[in-house]
């Protein structure tokens, strides 16, 4: 099982002036219990690609298969019910009355009976209190909480695939915690993408990293192979590594370390330490 | 100045609810002053008083000594304070990117030779110059925020009300726009008010205010905030890794100021 794009294209605005390429040929897969952070500066392809992962968009070459199927292949949507795509701004797809009757609609429409159990639990999975949010309107929300409250919506209809796109952008320290663990928690039994550009928080989760610029892969693999490989992705302006590892990275370039630059904050003093000269 | 003289604000329908209770505060030209707090606390509410769009239930927001609640002169208070939200969707309306730039100073009624010299000059500064053709909803939404940013600056105003403005940034286009805003109040004299989570972007202000539950919790500089662990909890702000990674190095016997959240400001004190 697993959501697969292979060697996938896209143009937007094709046949008219403002036409451009998107996407230039990318190959990509996540399997259940997988999770894969996408990196890669604004405007590098990344919403475009969650989006066709997520069988919002078509593709203008390449395949996209969902656990083997492809879209007409059958008469029913394999995305369906399987992919579960939170957007850049979720906050935007708010329509009910109540924050617990917009959590509720997607798995009501799945057949999950009226889904009030199962948006209590994403309520309290996003960290807000059902108690406290379930009965207020959801645009009295702050923009945070609203982007909490969305992200809800998403996992009450237990996807097998979960897309996220920025999922902790505005969201205070509390929130960035929530989305977390929440993300720890789904991927027990889903594959999760996360396109973000706050690589430090969402690289421990990560199985693979894909690192994207102007539409093509300048990176994909492990972590380790990520770090190691980090001075010739800030160079080519691929990724801006966040800073305690541009700290590391600073501190090789003046031959202060050997180190390759590592995540964890606690190491990294260590290593730079222990490295000498410090005053 | 921007003034908040003990500002309340319930919205209608809040049932009474309070947004923000008795908050006080200015930003003087030439300042810049970072407001912090959970999700909730008030920060966008506080944005949208400063330039009149919200007007307060209690107490007074002036200016340059105008009133936001004076009918008679909202337009003064509109050209004064300018605005960028929180989700740049809310403020594109051009079809394409330097149509929507043009929009507010071609409203003001500026002649075309200068309307073209600002809208060259704003998408310059936010490093836009090579999409300034390109269609709005064809852009990411880390250069749509670009988008909003360069807008406010076209219209000139003296003070900046900037409502998360680096949300969806990469990080190198994050550090473009917070040496932006940083040049904005401290070279070109704009008072600016910046609503953020982010603590390399707090490090930089002047002064920090953080809101809790509608109140002001703490007004005094970002170092003391960056360095009270209690008070970051209550604000809402987790420490980045630099952060930590320089309170380890203390810890080890390093010398590294505090506030210190750039790479090249540590491997500086590390090795000077």
């Amino acid at each position: 099982m697993a959501l697969t794009l292979t060697d996938v294209a896209f143009d937007y605005a094709v046949g008219t002036s403002l036409a451009q390429p998107a996407l230039r040929g990318v190959t990509f897969s996540v399997a259940p219990g997988e999770c894969v952070v996408v990196l890669g500066p604004s405007g590098s392809g990344k919403t475009t690609l969650l989006r066709i992962a997520g069988g919002l968009l078509i593709p203008s070459r390449g395949d996209v298969t969902v656990d083997g199927m492809s879209r007409g292949a059958r008469r029913v949507d394999p995305f369906r019910g399987a992919v579960g795509l939170a957007f850049q701004r979720p906050e935007a797809q708010f329509f009910a009355a109540t924050v617990g009757e917009d959590v509720a609609f997607g798995p009501r429409n799945l057949g999950n009976g009226d889904g009030a159990a199962a948006a209590e639990s994403a309520l309290e999975l996003v960290g807000l209190s059902p108690g406290d949010f379930a009965e207020r309107s959801p645009f009295t929300l702050s923009g945070g909480e609203a982007r909490r409250a969305a992200l809800a919506g998403i996992l009450a209809m237990s996807p097998r695939y979960l897309l996220l796109d920025e999922p902790t952008s505005g969201l205070d320290a509390a929130g960035h915690r929530a989305v977390s663990e929440a993300i720890a928690r789904a991927r027990a039994t889903a594959g999760v993408v996360v396109v973000t550009h706050d690589a430090a928080e969402f690289l421990d989760h990560a199985d693979r990293v894909l690192v994207l610029q102007e539409g093509a892969a300048a990176f994909s693999g492990s972590v380790r192979d990520l770090l190691a490989d980090a001075d010739r992705l800030e160079a080519g302006g691929a990724w801006v590594p966040p800073e305690h590892v541009r700290a590391q990275l600073l501190a090789r370039r003046l031959g202060r370390t050997t180190s390759p630059p590592v995540l964890d904050p606690g190491e990294a003093a260590r290593i730079l330490f222990a490295s000498g000269g410090v005053t | 100045m921007i003034r908040f003289e003990s500002v309340g604000f319930a919205y209608p329908g809040s049932g009474g609810r309070s947004a923000l209770t008795r908050v006080t505060l200015t930003v003087e030209p030439g300042e810049l002053v970072a407001v912090a707090g959970a999700n909730g606390s008030g920060k966008s509410t506080l944005a949208r008083l400063a330039d009149g769009l919200l007007r307060p239930t209690s107490g007074s927001v002036t200016v340059d000594g105008v009133d936001t609640a004076d009918d008679e002169r909202v337009w003064d208070v509109r050209s004064l304070v300018g605005m960028v939200f929180q989700d740049p969707d809310d403020q594109i309306v051009g079809t394409i990117v330097e149509e929507d730039v043009a929009f507010g100073p071609g409203n003001l009624g500026v002649a075309p030779a200068e309307l073209r010299e600002r809208v060259d000059a704003s998408l310059a500064a936010v490093g836009l110059s090579a999409l300034s053709r390109r269609e709005p909803h064809l852009l990411s939404e880390g250069q749509k925020q670009r988008v909003a940013i360069a807008g406010a600056l076209a219209m000139r105003p003296a003070y900046l009300v900037l409502d998360e403005p680096t949300s969806m940034l990469d990080p190198g286009g994050r550090r473009s726009v917070l040496d932006l805003i940083d040049g904005l109040a401290h070279r070109e004299g704009h008072g600016v008010l910046h609503v953020s989570h982010d603590a390399t972007g707090i490090a930089r202000a002047d002064r920090v205010i953080v809101l809790e539950s509608g109140c002001v919790a703490y007004d005094g500089t970002p170092a003391g905030l960056l360095s009270d662990q209690a008070m970051l909890a209550r604000a809402g702000i987790a420490l980045p890794e630099i952060g930590v990674l320089a309170d380890a190095l203390r810890a080890l016997g390093a010398r590294v100021p505090e506030g210190t959240m750039d790479a090249e400001s540590l491997v500086g004190a590390l090795w000077p």
